[in-house]
């Protein structure tokens, strides 16, 4: 029996499959609960993130920057730099309410204690972005708009 | 507003209307409207073809150029004064900023 993350998963995965035709994003199936959808920045350039919505919608997914096959998640020379976005950290952390791993409960880098995970759908700064669809949108949007490179790792 | 599922009820020009397709956060849907129609004309219509939660404020239209994107504002532009032509594609983003 599917669990309630799945059944809501699947009910969203169709618009999501829709628009990434339209919008030209890769989108890479790995379970019921996790896929891969690859973006470009403004430069051409190539990001991965890695959706992780085991327990979605109760508590947000988690978005980890990746590599196309949705391995190496949360190295640094897969996220992009953004120049001090308030949205896309340095730490590869996607600050959102509606990324799990903005919370400081969850992760270690995540910027917000003051934040409470189950009610992600009603923080203001979540606004309409309550679908998955709706979070890949906006992810992109930032990619094209605020990217200034990758992360710089040294060697 | 002319849109694929209702006529129009000021006869407007057919060979002038603006067929697009907007991506929004539950899937694409298909449009076409007047030249003198506002960006937030638009909004409005995917909010309620949708029927998106938030209302027409809590979302930004961007066209879409390739890989580029470009924000369509001020929303009370039209169509016409900002280049939107038959055949492009728009995206509907939900604000959503970080902090």
């Amino acid at each position: 029996m599917p669990t309630a993350a799945e059944l809501v998963v699947g009910a969203e995965f169709a618009d999501l499959e829709e628009v990434a035709a339209f919008a030209g994003w890769t989108v890479a199936v790995l379970n019921t609960l996790e896929f891969v959808v690859g973006l470009k920045a403004a430069d051409g350039s190539p990001f991965w993130v890695i959706c992780e919505a085991d327990g979605y919608k109760a508590t947000p997914p988690a978005w980890r920057w990746c590599d196309p096959q949705g391995g190496e998640r949360d190295q640094l020379h897969s996220a992009p730099r953004a120049g001090g976005s308030a949205f896309l950290h340095d730490s590869g952390v996607i600050c959102a309410p509606w990324n799990r791993l903005a919370y400081k409960t969850v992760d270690a880098r995540g910027p917000h204690s003051d934040w409470t995970i189950g009610n992600w759908q009603d923080n203001g700064y979540t606004g309409a972005c309550k679908t998955l669809t709706a979070m890949v949108i906006r992810i992109e949007i930032e990619l094209k708009s605020r990217i200034i490179g990758r992360v710089l790792v040294a060697a | 507003m002319v849109n694929a599922n209702e006529g129009s009820a000021t006869a407007p020009d057919k060979d002038k209307q603006i067929n697009v397709v907007i991506g929004t956060p539950k899937g694409t849907l298909p449009g076409r409207f007047e030249p003198t129609d506002s960006i937030a004309n638009v909004i409005d219509y995917a909010v309620e073809q949708k029927q998106l939660g938030g209302g027409a404020d809590a979302f930004e239209l961007y066209l879409r150029n390739g890989d580029d994107k470009q924000l369509l504002t001020p929303v009370t532009a039209t169509l016409a004064s900002l280049g939107v032509k038959s055949g492009d594609k728009l995206i509907l983003a939900a604000h959503g900023s970080g902090v």
